[in-house]
């Protein structure tokens, strides 16, 4: 799949995305659509690895967790921060800006972000998972609760739609859209914004996404529940530095 | 400067046998035009061979940027052109016939990864980029009529970046005479060209049977400042691994490791105490290839086998084009130290290697300095002023590999007027750590995407 292919799937907002993205209007914030979003994105449920449903309030504080989004071999991070992450305004690859809508759930403190970084895309695999949260300060950069790509020090701020704080990636994350279902407290991952980077991803890795994923499954959006669990049950090596 | 008799093998012999192999009568003379503008290149009518024909190159389309040489600077140069002005008509020169990379290539030494993550295709990289490869050696240029005459024709563009890379100082080990340097090159050959020197690196290490195997690092500014370091480690780690009867011995003239000193001396204290000996404050002035034996001013050193690594100069096209600067040592380019212009010609451009700026000769800096050149170049091509930017220099060591475990240093450039270039936002792990080793390969992964993708 070609870069060019695969951008055919990203048109101006519809849907879901759109919808995502009225949540954040409706809280009176100014809202810049994205110019690129994942068309007819998948909605799927986000459940523990026994398949229970993944409830906000299961989500450990400063969780650094992992789920497959909105392919089957996509990797996101599922994070939760100390304090609500309000609406933010980023640029994406082309320096468009867009509203990222912020965090969900009771405290307004989960995130969702493509685990492949913007500026090499090394991404979080079952071998080794690149890009990690943590809430200490890495030793490699200075900062702390951030998303750290420990392959070329590239910093995002998870609190802020991915922002690049420091190295050498030059846009955001692409940012993955929940909903929080109030009623049973149930999470879903609902769209993709941002910058794509999926036709270059599969490029790069077609080998061993397939290998991993199965040949075709990889390329394969998600659907119905998709697991999502702490990165480093996931990954042999959550990688820190 | 008697010191400047150096081989030069790569820029030097082989354009030589070209010219010879093309038949031209002043062959000699065309060699030696160096590079002075508008002077008398060789006339289009009256040269044959490739020096008397254009190019076989796609329709010019837009204002074409031609790049030289195809390493970590070039390769980034040419697809971030594209990247900053798609109307950009981008021809990288580049002779070899694959890429193969220095950077991480210790680690193949040391059995740590296979050879195959250090090879890649021009092809591809061009193909994937929007420019196109022209396997050819620039030889010649007219800076004033921007003409540019390679060993596949001649190119006629509106900006050309000399990338061309290192070559070795082989005075600089005491062995003045060119004819023996050749000799001594081939003896042990020094590997931080990459390529056959590495090969035949890895070769010796693969029939090595006992004895000493001697390292040394080279004085002055020099390619990849842990290289000498790490390479030390690997091979040791192979000997060890290997139950090999042998040891590295690393000479250095410096006091301590020129980089990550505190991560290196504890690796070699703690992991290898027994197979590698550091000697400090050495200098090697002579070799003595029918003996096996390197001279230092403490006397003879007899060994099984040797890589030695003379000092680095900028690679000799720059002398040969008459950009160098007189007051370096190391013959590097003059040229702009922000913008990266030659003075006062806003369409020729040095980088990587051969620039004069004191920065670290690493892959992680050609590449993130290629991005800003490109941006350079973009903003100059549209009458827009440039903006600097400083390098970035990411730099893993591997220091083990039982288990495969790295340390690393991070840090930028900054200019100051009463203290010149320094360091800055320098972030430096000691500690080394199998994470960081796994982050070690990754980093040379993720670049070669860049830069091939």
């Amino acid at each position: 799949m070609t870069e060019k292919t695969d951008r055919r799937q990203f048109i101006r907002l519809c849907g879901r995305t759109a919808a995502a993205m009225a949540v954040a209007r409706a809280a009176g914030h100014r809202v810049i659509a994205p110019a690129f979003a994942l068309e007819n994105p998948p909605r799927v449920r986000l459940v523990k690895a026994d398949g229970s449903p993944l409830k906000a309030k299961d989500l450990p504080l400063h969780a650094n967790w992992i789920f497959h989004y909105p392919y089957h071999s996509s990797p996101a991070l599922l994070i939760k921060l100390d304090d609500p992450a309000p609406p933010t305004e980023v640029e994406d690859k082309d320096g468009k800006a867009y509203t990222w809508p912020g965090g969900v759930g009771p405290d307004k403190n989960i995130v969702a972000y493509a685990a492949i970084c913007a500026h090499a895309l090394s991404y979080d695999s079952k071998e080794t998972a690149f890009l990690n949260y943590r809430r200490e300060r890495n030793q490699m950069t200075g900062h702390g609760r951030v998303i750290t790509c420990c392959a070329h020090a590239s910093v995002y701020d998870p609190a802020a739609g991915a922002k690049v704080l420091a190295g050498p990636a030059k846009f955001p994350l692409a940012a993955v859209l929940l909903e929080h279902r109030a009623e049973t407290d149930e999470l879903f991952a609902v769209g993709l914004i941002g910058s794509e980077l999926y036709g270059e991803f599969f490029k790069a890795y077609r080998k061993e996404l397939r290998k991993a994923f199965g040949r075709s499954r990889y390329k394969k959006m998600v659907e119905g529940d998709v697991v999502a669990m702490p990165v480093k049950e996931y990954s042999e090596d959550a990688i820190k530095c | 400067m008697a010191e400047k008799k150096t081989t030069g093998r790569r820029a030097g012999m082989d354009r030589r046998d070209f010219l010879k192999t093309a038949g031209l009568a002043g062959a000699g003379a065309v060699a030696g035009m160096g590079g002075i503008v508008g002077s008398a290149a060789p006339a289009a009518a009256a040269v044959a061979g490739p020096l008397g024909r254009a190019a076989d190159l796609p329709p010019r389309k837009g204002q074409r940027v031609v790049v030289v040489g195809g390493g970590w600077s070039g390769l980034t140069l040419a697809k971030y052109l594209k990247k900053a002005n798609a109307d950009f008509d981008v021809v990288l020169v580049e002779p070899n016939a694959m890429f193969m990379s220095c950077p991480l290539s210790n680690l193949w030494l040391g059995g740590v990864i296979g050879i195959d993550i250090l090879l890649h295709s021009y092809v591809e990289a061009a193909r994937n980029n929007g420019y196109v490869w022209l396997q050819a050696m620039l030889v010649q240029l007219d800076r004033e009529k921007r003409r540019a005459w390679t060993t596949a024709g001649y190119i006629d563009y509106d900006y050309i970046v000399l990338a061309p890379g290192i070559d070795y100082d082989y005075p600089s080990l005491g062995v003045k005479d060119p004819a023996e340097a050749a000799i001594v090159a081939q003896a042990y050959p020094a590997a931080f060209k990459p390529g056959s020197e590495h090969l035949s690196l890895k070769e010796k290490l693969d029939n090595f049977e006992e004895g000493t195997f001697v390292l040394n690092v080279p004085p002055g500014n020099y390619r990849c400042l842990p290289g000498p370091y790490e390479r030390a480690c690997m091979i040791a780690s192979y000997f060890k691994k290997e139950g090999i009867k042998g040891k590295v011995l690393l000479l250095d003239p410096n006091e301590e490791p020129t980089i990550k000193a505190e991560g290196f001396l504890k690796a070699f204290e703690e992991l290898y105490k027994d197979v590698l000996e550091y000697h400090t404050a050495t200098t090697i002035t002579g070799v003595d290839v029918g003996k096996n034996q390197v001279i230092t001013e403490f006397g003879e050193i007899e060994f099984a086998d040797a890589s030695l690594y003379p000092r680095v100069r900028a690679a000799r096209l720059i002398e040969d084009l008459g950009l160098n600067d007189p007051k370096s040592r190391q013959y590097e380019a003059k040229i702009d130290p922000f913008f990266y212009n030659v003075p006062g010609d806003l369409h020729t451009y040095v980088t990587g290697d051969s620039r004069s700026q004191p920065f670290s000769k690493s892959g992680n800096t050609a590449n993130t300095e290629a991005k800003v050149v490109a941006k350079i170049i973009a903003a100059r091509a549209a009458g827009k002023e440039p903006k600097w930017e400083s390098p970035n220099t990411i730099c893993y060591s591997m220091v083990n590999t039982d288990p495969n475990e790295s340390i690393m240093v991070d840090a930028k450039y900054t200019f100051t007027k009463d203290k010149g270039w320094d360091f800055t936002d320098v972030k430096l792990i000691t500690e080394r750590s199998r994470q960081l080793g796994k982050a070690n390969i990754e980093w040379g992964k993720g670049l070669y995407r860049d830069m091939f993708m």
